[in-house]
């Protein structure tokens, strides 16, 4: 483990093992396991959140943004529930409660093993971790062109703002979102284009190089350890 | 004539009747001719849509045109881009573009570790090294897109110098730069001996930085000569929407 700007850093590597079970473990949970099993993961993972990988209020304002953009799902998911379930209303409000929570344990789990790390860590790691170069590539362009994106959809909307007098109708509103979203697009395109050209003048060849070398310290495979047993015992009784 | 075969022999870039038209049939440059001595300084002037960026992606064999291409004395072809583009650095105008990787480091040393195939010491030290010249060191451990557009243009530059090219192509070098930085920046490239042709907009970096200038307008050469006597050609200049 390493100490930065946050306040304990687990090695990339043992994060995202350590997100990987976490996520079969919340899949894998049969329907009808008591809810205090999914309680315990979540609160050892709030814990882990507050008191080891992030500084302040730093994971309470990640969680709440995450939590709001499960919401509408979650939102979606409670009406079909009752709407359309075969259970018995309590039965099925159950279920549904073990859903929520499943999604808030991968939400957590997201924050405390992915989300504390830096993205060149992350990707250094599956390097030296000998995931195939493709896959790697494939990460690391999906986040370029994600804040590309973000770039040039927040520009796009200041700009509309800037520009806008009066409340326009909602289907007027829709129809000028839909020409942003078009004009985003291409304009992201364009740039994918120019970096590719940068790319190939600095000699590209298909593979992405990263000096960080992580080394597995003894704190790394405590943590991995105990978390594995954490979830075989709750699996197992 | 005899100059001229002397100046031939001693020219790094050779262009002779370059054409380009853009996908939709634009001609974006046409019967460009010009040639470029070793550690000459060229500027590129002209106006909007002038060609000025095309011109050096041509250069740099990330576009093929009609016409010759000579760099090096190797004319650029599909088969020697690689070669080439290792002894010809562009910087391209707008960071963002230019930088992929996720870290200042790891963009910095890519060119190195290309050549190399791996990421080794002597690329490290030479990218720290690179850093250091131009006062960036302590961006190298920062994400690349969380640099302000003054320090990105400088990692932009450290990715490229540090791959040591014989021609270093700069288009638009001080644009959105702060007045501190655009003086920082013109001191900097005045020191390098290099051979560099940089696109700008910009007459005072001209003046400051180019021993020679080359003005295009619609595609086509309208004036090549020292920089003093078109710079102060104010005539020339309004002709030519600058």
């Amino acid at each position: 483990m390493k100490s930065n700007s946050k306040k304990v850093s687990l090695d990339p590597r043992v994060g995202l093992v350590g997100f990987l079970a976490i996520l079969v473990f919340a899949a894998a949970l049969p329907a009808g396991a008591p809810l205090w099993k999914s309680v315990v993961l979540f609160s050892l993972l709030l814990t882990g959140g507050l008191f080891f990988s992030f500084r302040g209020s730093q994971f309470w304002k990640r969680f709440k943004n995450l939590v709001l953009i499960l919401l509408p799902f979650l939102a979606f998911l409670l009406v079909i529930t009752l709407l359309f379930s075969k259970e018995p209303p309590g039965r099925a409000l159950f279920y549904f409660g073990q859903m929520v929570f499943r999604a808030l344990i991968v939400v957590a789990a997201d924050l405390v093993f992915i989300l504390s790390q830096k993205t060149q860590d992350l990707l250094a790691a599956l390097t030296q971790a000998k995931l195939p170069p493709v896959f790697i590539q494939l990460l690391n362009f999906a986040i370029r062109y994600s804040q590309i994106f973000t770039k040039e959809a927040t520009n796009s909307f200041r700009a509309r703002l800037s520009r806008e007098k009066c409340r326009r109708l909602f289907f007027e509103n829709l129809r000028i979102t839909g020409l942003i979203s078009e004009r985003i697009f291409w304009r992201a395109i364009e740039r994918s284009e120019r970096i590719y050209a940068a790319m190939l003048s600095r000699g590209y060849n298909g593979h992405l190089y990263f000096h960080q070398k992580f080394r597995l310290q003894r704190a790394d495979l405590v943590a991995l350890i105990s978390l594995l047993a954490v979830l075989i015992f709750l699996a197992s009784i | 004539m005899e100059l001229e075969e002397k100046l031939a022999e001693t020219s790094i870039i050779e262009v002779k009747n370059l054409r380009y038209r853009f996908p939709d049939g634009t001609l974006a440059l046409n019967k460009v001719s010009f040639s470029v001595g070793e550690k000459e300084r060229v500027a590129i002037i002209g106006p909007n849509g002038a060609g000025k960026s095309t011109l050096l992606l041509l250069l740099d064999g990330l576009l093929l045109g009609e016409g010759q291409v000579k760099i090096l004395g190797q004319e650029l072809k599909g088969d020697n881009l690689k070669s080439i583009r290792s002894k010809v650095g562009l910087v391209f105008q707008n960071p963002d573009d230019q930088l992929f990787m996720p870290s200042v480091l790891d963009d910095v040393m890519y060119g190195l570790c290309v050549k190399k195939k791996s990421p080794d010491n002597e690329a490290l030290k030479k990218a720290k090294g690179i850093l250091r010249e131009l006062k960036a060191e302590a961006l190298a451990e920062r994400s690349t897109m969380s640099l302000s557009l003054g320090e990105k243009k400088k990692v932009a530059l450290a990715g490229v110098l540090v791959m040591e090219p014989l021609v270093l192509l700069l288009d638009e070098p001080t644009s959105g730069l702060d007045p501190a930085a655009k003086r920082w920046l013109i001191s900097y490239l005045s020191a390098l001996e290099r051979t560099m042709i940089f696109a700008t907009h910009n007459l005072e970096l001209a003046r400051q930085l180019a021993d020679r200038v080359i003005l295009l307008n619609r595609g086509e050469i309208a004036a090549d000569g020292r920089a003093t006597e078109i710079l102060e050609n104010e005539k020339l200049l309004l002709e030519n929407g600058l």
